[in-house]
């Protein structure tokens, strides 16, 4: 029997997760412990939670597993160097003292970093490569006894793309696609240009798309990205600027599309709608290339994703629709942070070999990984801090809640232990009623405090799931996009002539609060061996309204890291419009809570996303 | 002493780069562009092997 740590860190969103004998322990990012999102940081305090959890120190582990090859990723570095020259010495001068200092051994820099923390000694670490560690954890915890694996992301070492055979308890390379050619850069390439920050804007990216028509999509296969039958592609790069500096996009880019990028914060025109809708469209034709090549390599039915652009529901949803495979599975923590727990599954395996695919069952747990708090330790912060609360059993807060909810009040939802992800699965969300056609306007204005064309996600009852939403499989981890179903779906007057944002206001379904405006959804189905105590609100809510259906998202506001403790979600409950809070079986109401002051504006504090 | 590092590093990159990567990467480049820069419309794929006995699996 082994044990790992595994970490990922140095780049973006960094994570550690505990491996024991093959079963995932304990996984967290570290942004919702430092509280600075996406933070690149060592996961000092994700690595002493995760051992906390396990109830182990460093000295019992077998491995330290670190999620890619620093070695080699020097290298790409070098030759992207030597490749750019003469053109490329600011990035030289910039990049090349911290490699030499410490990147280039950055495992021996995890090793000092966990010394330091003086949880006892470290045991050997081992590197894997990016995308094999992405690999391991889109394969090893999914429900599959054999599938196809695919890996998309920005860039690792080299691969940007790559596809290997998952069986029995390894995953085994079959090809690859190399930097500077990644889909995942031509996507944030777009999303820088349209105005929204690399690495975390991909998102907007995606939401803003259906308000556009792809006008530009030949453009982009002309002249920006060349794709094969098979869905291998390179692109262009002298329309790019990313190998230059830190910038993405260049001139002969701005030439391309009509001008100088959109500044952030600046008003939405058209282009971007139009820029968002072409550079979906093609990513979906290739990802569903990729897909297609993936089955006819493998000869599988079952498709595993991993990687940043695996974090792009849409195309995941188009896979799914057009029947590329029978059944596909998507890590819930696709991006980085999913790498730490991809090393840790390889470095760590079951002496037994996988046994949860016999059980027809993944081996996340609901990607419930992360720090929970009983009602006494919740108690404890209440009481301290004099709160006024109510105490319910486990019925009676769901009952209650579900009534609230029904009312059309919005709700603030600490429950279990936290995800481990980008996503809020039911643990740390904040809930509201779908059938409210302001809903989607109040949230993002009052409770979230971002764009109002920004969609919100669907937690539906997964027994109803097929009446509102065309899935056709299971999404637990709100990784697919569905479209909704005919019955529920709504004309609204003058829908047609409206263009732009102003398509927001249309009425278009039964619960509009979750409907884009292409009449899709992202949709997480709530299964009640999985998720017993969100099921049970689900269907309270159902038996008072008849809707089966809740509006579901972070417990954070815009730019913040999703709350972890009962403190961070006070203090998000207090800052905002959120009317309840179920803090664990305690139920707090606006009303009854003291004023609440802080000094300055804390909204200035929180860097824009 | 970081200002001293600070210093000789401000003199050495360039140079470094003046004198040994201008240098290689016009040598490399004249044999072949080792980022593959630019799309080859001839080819039928851009898939490269990592399989077992590709031999390509460490650039």
């Amino acid at each position: 029997m082994t044990s790992a740590l595994g970490i990922s860190a140095f780049y973006h969103d960094s994570a550690a997760a505990l491996v024991d004998d093959g079963t995932i322990v304990a996984a967290a990012q570290e942004e919702r412990f430092s509280r600075r999102r996406h933070d690149p940081a060592f996961p000092a305090l994700a690595a002493a939670y995760c051992l906390t959890e396990a109830g182990t120190k460093l000295d019992d582990l077998d491995h330290v597993a670190y999620y890619e090859d620093p070695r080699r990723k020097f290298h790409r570095v070098l030759w992207t160097q030597i490749g750019t020259a003469p053109r490329g010495y600011r990035t030289f001068r910039r990049v090349l003292p911290e490699w030499l200092a410490w990147k280039r051994r950055a495992a021996e820099t995890v090793a000092d970093r966990l010394r330091a923390l003086d949880l006892g000694a470290v045991p050997p670490v081992v590197c894997y490569q990016h995308h094999e560690s992405h690999a391991a954890s889109a394969f090893l915890p999914s429900p599959y006894e054999s599938a196809a694996v695919l890996c998309v992301d920005g860039v690792g070492e080299w691969a940007t793309t790559s596809l290997w055979h998952g069986r029995e308890d390894r995953v085994e390379p079959l090809a690859e696609l190399r930097f500077p050619h990644s889909l995942g850069l031509l996507y944030s390439a777009f999303t820088y240009f349209c105005g929204f920050k690399v690495d975390s804007g991909e998102y907007k990216l995606m939401g803003l798309a259906p308000y556009g028509t792809p006008r530009y999509a030949s453009l982009i296969r002309e002249r920006l990205v060349d794709v094969k039958p098979d869905g291998s592609f390179r692109l262009d790069t002298r329309y790019f600027a990313f190998l230059l500096g830190r910038v993405m996009t260049g001139r002969a880019f701005e030439e391309l599309f009509d001008g100088p990028r959109r500044e952030p914060e600046a008003p939405l025109t058209e282009r971007e709608f139009d820029l968002a809708a072409s550079v979906q469209l093609v990513t979906e034709e290739i990802m569903l290339r990729l897909a297609r090549t993936a089955r006819e390599r493998t000869g599988e039915s079952r498709l595993c994703l991993a990687g940043g652009v695996a974090l792009n529901c849409v195309a995941n949803g188009r896979i799914v629709e057009e029947g590329v495979f029978d059944e596909v599975w998507v890590q819930p923590a696709a991006g980085d942070a999913g790498g730490a727990l991809g090393a840790a599954l390889l470095a760590a395996p079951a002496a037994a070999g996988r046994t949860h695919p016999a059980r027809g069952r993944d081996a996340m747990r609901g990607a419930r990984l992360g720090p929970a708090f009983d009602d006494d330790a919740i108690q404890r912060y209440l009481d301290d801090h004099d709160l006024p609360h109510t105490r319910l059993a486990p019925e009676e807060l769901s009952r209650k809640v579900a009534a609230e909810l029904a009312e059309g009040r919005v709700v603030g939802w600490f429950q279990d232990r936290m995800e481990f992800g980008p996503r809020a699965l039911g643990c740390r969300s904040i809930l509201g009623d779908p059938r409210d056609p302001a809903m989607q306007s109040v949230m993002n204005q009052k409770i979230k405090f971002r764009e109002s064309f920004r969609p919100f996600a669907p937690i539906v009852l997964a027994e109803d799931a097929e009446e509102y939403f065309r899935l056709g499989q299971p999404s637990p981890y709100m990784l697919l996009v569905a479209r909704l179903t005919e019955a529920q779906r709504r004309t609204a007057p003058g829908e047609q002539d409206a263009r732009g944002l102003d398509r927001l206001r249309a009425t278009r379904s039964t619960i509009p609060a979750v409907t884009h405006v292409d009449h899709s959804a992202r949709v997480q189905t709530v299964d009640r061996a999985d998720h017993p105590v969100l099921h049970r609100l689900l269907a309270d809510f159902k038996a008072l309204t008849g809707c089966p259906v809740l509006v579901n998202t972070s417990f954070n506001v815009r730019g913040e890291p999703i709350v972890a403790t009962p403190e961070d979600a006070y203090r998000c409950f207090m800052r905002t419009r959120i009317d309840s809070l179920a803090l664990g079986g305690f139920l707090l109401h606006k009303a009854d809570q003291p004023e609440w002051t802080e000094s300055g504006d804390w909204r200035e504090e929180i860097p824009l996303d | 002493m970081p200002t001293l590092r600070r210093a000789a590093a401000g003199l050495l990159l360039p140079v470094l780069y003046a004198l040994v990567v201008v240098p290689a990467g016009l040598v490399t480049r004249l044999l072949r562009d080792p980022l593959r820069r630019r799309p080859d419309r001839a080819a039928s794929s851009y898939w490269i092997s990592t399989g077992q006995g590709s031999g390509d699996r460490h650039r």
